[in-house]
C-alpha cells in the first residue's frame, strides 16, 4: 500500500470516528431516566431518593445538578435542537409560560386527571398548582413550593421591644429602629439584574403593585409601583453598605451572620437559618408572613419548582411514573425531610414534619393566600426582569429617581408586547 | 521529472508505479493532493468550528431569529440588527466601556509588565523564585480569580474594603458598588492576573538582546537609563506590540469577571460588549441580534489588530 493511499485511509477512519457520536443522538428508549435539576436544596433529596425508585421499579434515574443559568441554557438548547438530552427537567415557576406555550414539555393534564385519586390531587395547595400550570394545562408537576416570608432576628427584636411588623409603616419603623451599633435593620439584594429585580418585586407585591395590568400588558410605572420602589430605595439606606452589590448568597450571609436583622426571602432558606453550622442566628431567628400596605390585597409571594417531561423524551411513561412516585404522599415526607419543600396540606400539618420544621405552619398559611403570578409567568418575563434589574439598580445607586426609572422600564417593556 | 520525483518522495510511491500513474490525469491530480489528507483533519476542524460558525453568524445576523419564539420563524431583516445595535444605548455604552477597559487594562499591563521585566532581567539572589511566583496568577482560571476578587471587594467584609476604610478612604457602597469605581475595580482584577504574562514576554525579549550592544553603548558613555531608552526599548518594540495585540484581543473578549463580580452594574458602569452579547444570545436567545453584535465586536478587534500590524510593519521599515 502506498503512503498516499494509507493517508486517505487515515482520513476515512478519522471521518468515521468523528461521525460516530452522531449516530447515538437518535433517540432510543432507555431503561434509564435522565433528570436535570436545579442546584437547590431539593436536588440533594432527588439524588438520595433516586436509588429507592430504582429498587422499587427497576428504572434508574441519573440526576444531573446544574446552576440556574446553566440549567436554563441547557434545557433550551435541548428543546430547540430536539435532542432529547434529558427526560425530565425541573422547571422554575417563571419558565412555565414560555415552556408551556412553546410546547417544550409534555402536557401532563390527561395523566393527572386519570391518576387524580392516586396523586391525591386535592391535597396539593390550589395556588401551588401554578408551579407548572399554564392556561388551564399542567405542563409540569409541583415539586418544591417556596413562600416569600419575612425572616427576622427574634432575639434582637424582642430585646428592643419591636413586634414583627404587620404593616408597611411598622416595617419601616422597625427597620430604622433596628439600625445602629453595627447592626442593619434589613438586607436586600441590590446587584444589577435578577437579584435586585426579584427583591423589589416582593416590595411591589406588599404595596399592592403588579407587573402587568388586567389586560396582561406591562404596567410598571403605576403609582403603587412607584411607591414600592421609593420605599425600597429608602430602606436600602438601612441595609449594609455593600448591599447594592449583593445577590442571594450575600444577602443570606448578612442575615445568618447576625449583621442584618430582617430580610424578605424564600422559605427554603429557613433550614440554613436554623442550622448552627451555617448560622449565628440559628436559635434566635424566626419567620412571619409579609407586612402589607394599607388597602393592598393580602397576597404572599409564591415561587418554587416543578418537574416536567421533555416532549422529545423516549421514556415518557417511565418519566411519568417517576413524577408520580416522587410527588406521592408516601415518598414526599422523606423528600421534604431530605431538603425538599412542601407542596401539600398534609405536609404542613404533619406532626412529625412540624416537629422538625416548625415554620411549615407559617409557610402553609402563606400558601393559602399565595400569588404565583407576582412575577408573571409569561414568555417575556426574563426580559422584563432584566429591564427592572437595571432600573431598580440605577435607583438604589442614586442614578435615577423611582418615577424616572419605572417610566424608562415601561417604555422598554412595551415593545416586547408588540406596542 | 523533478516535480514528479518530489511528489513521489512525499507520497512514497514507487518510481515505476509513479510513472504509470502520472500518465493518468486523475491519478496525477490525486498525487498532487497527496499532502491533503494530512492537513484534512485540521482543515475539517477549522471548517466545522471556525469558518462555519463564522459564516452562520453572519447569515443569522440578517434575520430576526429568536430561539424561544414559539413559531421559530426566521424573518429576513437585512441590516436591521446592525442598525439596532448602533441605536441601542446599552450596546453603545458597552462598546465605550470595552474600549475604555482596553485602554486602561492594556496600558497598565504594559507599563507594569515592562517595569517587572526590567527588574527581573538582572540576576540577583531570589530572582528565579520571583519569576516562578509571577506565574501564579496565570495558572488560575478567570472564574476563580473573579470569585476571589468579588469577596475581596465586598464592602462589608472584604479585605480590600477593610484596608481602604482603615486608611480613611470613604468607599461608599464599596469598590464594586459605586458607579465611579466599579470599572477601575475590574481593571485591577485584569491587571493582577495578566500583567505577569506581559512581563514574561518582555523578559524573554530582553534576555534575547545581545550584550555586545549594551557594552558598546557603555563604552560610548551611555547611562543606564540611556541604554534602556535608546537600545533596549527600540529592540523590544516588536515583542511589545505582540504582547499588546494578544492582550487587546483578550480584553475585548472580557466576560468572566464582569459576569461574576458586577453583572455589568451598578447601572451600566461595567457593562462590556461580550457580556451584553452573552446576555442577549444565551439568556434571551435573541440570536440574530446577538450575532450582529458579535460581528461588530469582531470588526472592532480587527481594527485594533490592523493598527498593531501596521505599527509592526512600520517598525520593520525603520529598523
Amino acid at each position: 500500500m502506498t503512503v498516499w493511499r494509507a493517508t486517505w485511509l487515515i482520513l476515512v477512519v478519522f471521518l468515521v470516528v468523528a461521525l460516530l457520536p452522531l449516530s447515538s443522538s437518535v433517540a432510543q428508549p432507555r431503561s434509564t431516566l435522565n433528570l436535570v435539576s436545579m442546584s437547590d436544596r431539593f436536588s440533594g433529596a432527588l439524588t438520595r431518593l433516586a436509588p429507592e425508585f430504582e429498587r422499587e421499579t427497576g428504572i434508574k434515574v441519573n440526576v444531573t445538578i446544574q446552576s440556574y443559568g446553566e440549567l436554563y441554557s441547557r434545557a433550551i438548547a435541548d428543546f430547540v435542537g430536539r435532542t432529547g438530552g434529558a427526560d425530565l427537567y425541573t422547571v422554575d415557576i417563571v419558565w412555565t409560560g414560555e415552556w408551556g406555550e412553546n410546547g417544550y414539555l409534555v402536557d401532563l393534564t390527561p395523566m393527572i386527571q386519570r391518576d387524580r385519586a392516586a396523586i391525591a390531587y386535592d391535597d396539593i395547595f390550589p395556588a401551588v398548582w401554578k408551579l407548572g400550570g399554564w392556561q388551564g394545562k399542567q405542563y409540569a408537576f409541583p415539586l418544591a413550593a417556596y413562600a416569600g416570608v419575612l425572616a427576622y432576628n427574634k432575639k434582637v427584636l424582642t430585646d428592643m421591644g419591636i413586634k414583627p411588623p404587620r404593616s408597611v409603616p411598622e416595617f419601616a419603623t422597625a427597620i430604622q429602629k433596628l439600625t445602629g451599633d453595627g447592626r442593619y435593620g434589613i438586607v436586600m439584594n441590590g446587584a444589577r439584574g435578577a437579584p435586585c429585580a426579584q427583591d423589589w418585586m416582593y416590595h411591589m407585591l406588599i404595596h399592592g403593585g403588579s407587573i402587568l395590568d388586567k389586560d396582561g400588558m406591562p404596567a410598571l410605572n403605576t403609582p403603587a409601583n412607584v411607591r414600592a420602589l421609593t420605599f425600597f430605595a429608602d430602606m436600602f439606606k438601612y441595609a449594609p453598605p455593600g448591599a447594592t452589590s449583593y445577590a442571594w448568597g450575600d444577602r443570606e450571609l448578612a442575615f445568618r451572620s447576625g449583621v442584618a436583622m430582617m430580610q424578605i426571602a424564600w422559605s427554603t432558606g429557613v433550614r440554613a437559618h436554623r442550622d448552627p453550622a451555617m448560622s449565628r442566628v440559628a436559635t434566635i431567628s424566626d419567620i412571619t408572613t409579609l407586612p402589607q400596605a394599607a388597602g393592598a390585597p393580602t397576597r404572599y409571594p409564591l415561587g418554587g419548582w416543578s418537574i416536567g417531561i421533555n416532549r422529545d423524551s423516549p421514556n415518557k411513561p417511565a418519566a411519568w411514573e417517576f413524577i408520580k412516585w416522587i410527588t406521592s404522599q408516601r415518598v414526599r415526607r422523606e423528600f421534604v425531610r431530605l431538603g425538599g419543600e412542601p407542596i401539600r396540606r398534609s405536609e404542613v400539618s404533619d406532626p412529625t414534619l412540624l416537629a422538625e420544621f416548625p415554620w411549615f405552619a407559617m409557610v402553609g398559611k402563606s400558601f393559602e393566600n399565595a400569588d404565583g403570578d407576582f412575577r408573571p409567568r409569561i414568555r417575556q418575563y426574563p426580559r422584563i426582569q432584566d429591564i427592572l434589574g437595571l432600573e431598580v439598580n440605577l435607583v438604589i445607586t442614586g442614578q435615577k429617581s423611582p418615577k424616572a426609572a419605572l417610566d424608562a422600564a415601561q417604555a422598554a417593556a412595551m415593545p416586547l408586547f408588540g406596542r | 521529472m523533478a516535480g514528479k520525483n518530489k511528489v513521489g518522495e512525499y507520497t512514497g510511491a514507487p518510481a515505476d508505479r509513479s510513472a504509470a500513474a502520472a500518465a493518468r490525469p486523475v491519478a496525477k491530480w490525486l498525487k498532487r493532493l497527496g499532502l491533503l489528507p494530512w492537513a484534512a483533519p485540521a482543515l475539517l476542524f477549522m471548517l466545522c468550528f471556525a469558518f462555519y460558525p463564522l459564516g452562520y453568524s453572519l447569515y443569522i445576523s440578517f434575520f430576526n431569529y429568536s430561539l424561544t419564539d414559539p413559531t421559530q420563524a426566521q424573518t429576513f431583516t437585512g441590516l436591521a440588527n446592525y442598525l439596532k445595535a448602533f441605536a441601542d444605548p446599552a450596546f453603545r455604552v458597552a462598546a465605550l466601556n470595552s474600549v475604555l477597559f482596553v485602554i486602561l487594562a492594556v496600558g497598565a499591563q504594559t507599563v507594569l509588565g515592562l517595569a517587572i521585566a526590567v527588574l527581573l532581567n538582572r540576576d540577583r539572589p531570589g530572582t528565579p523564585l520571583v519569576r516562578t511566583f509571577l506565574l501564579a496568577p496565570l495558572t488560575l482560571t478567570p472564574i476563580v480569580v473573579a470569585l476571589v476578587w468579588r469577596a475581596l471587594y465586598n464592602a462589608d467584609y472584604g479585605v480590600v474594603s477593610y484596608y481602604l476604610k482603615a486608611l480613611g478612604v470613604n468607599i461608599g457602597r464599596g469598590p464594586i458598588g459605586e458607579p465611579s469605581t466599579a470599572l477601575v475595580a475590574l481593571v485591577i482584577v485584569d491587571v493582577w492576573q495578566w500583567t505577569p504574562l506581559v512581563a514574561l514576554m518582555l523578559l524573554a525579549g530582553l534576555r534575547s538582546q545581545s550584550a555586545d550592544l549594551f557594552e558598546a553603548a557603555q563604552i560610548d558613555g551611555a547611562s543606564g537609563w540611556q541604554q534602556f531608552w535608546c537600545v533596549a526599548l527600540p529592540l523590544l518594540r516588536p515583542i511589545l506590540i505582540v504582547a499588546l495585540l494578544i492582550r487587546t484581543m483578550d480584553v475585548f473578549k472580557l466576560f468572566d469577571s464582569v459576569y461574576i463580580v458586577t453583572g455589568g452594574g451598578p447601572g451600566y458602569a461595567t457593562e462590556v460588549m461580550n457580556h451584553y452579547i452573552f446576555k442577549t444570545g444565551l439568556t434571551f436567545f435573541d440570536m440574530g441580534y446577538a450575532a450582529a453584535m458579535s460581528n461588530l465586536l469582531l470588526v472592532l478587534i480587527g481594527l485594533f489588530t490592523a493598527v498593531y500590524f501596521r505599527a509592526i510593519g512600520q517598525l520593520g521599515v525603520t529598523q
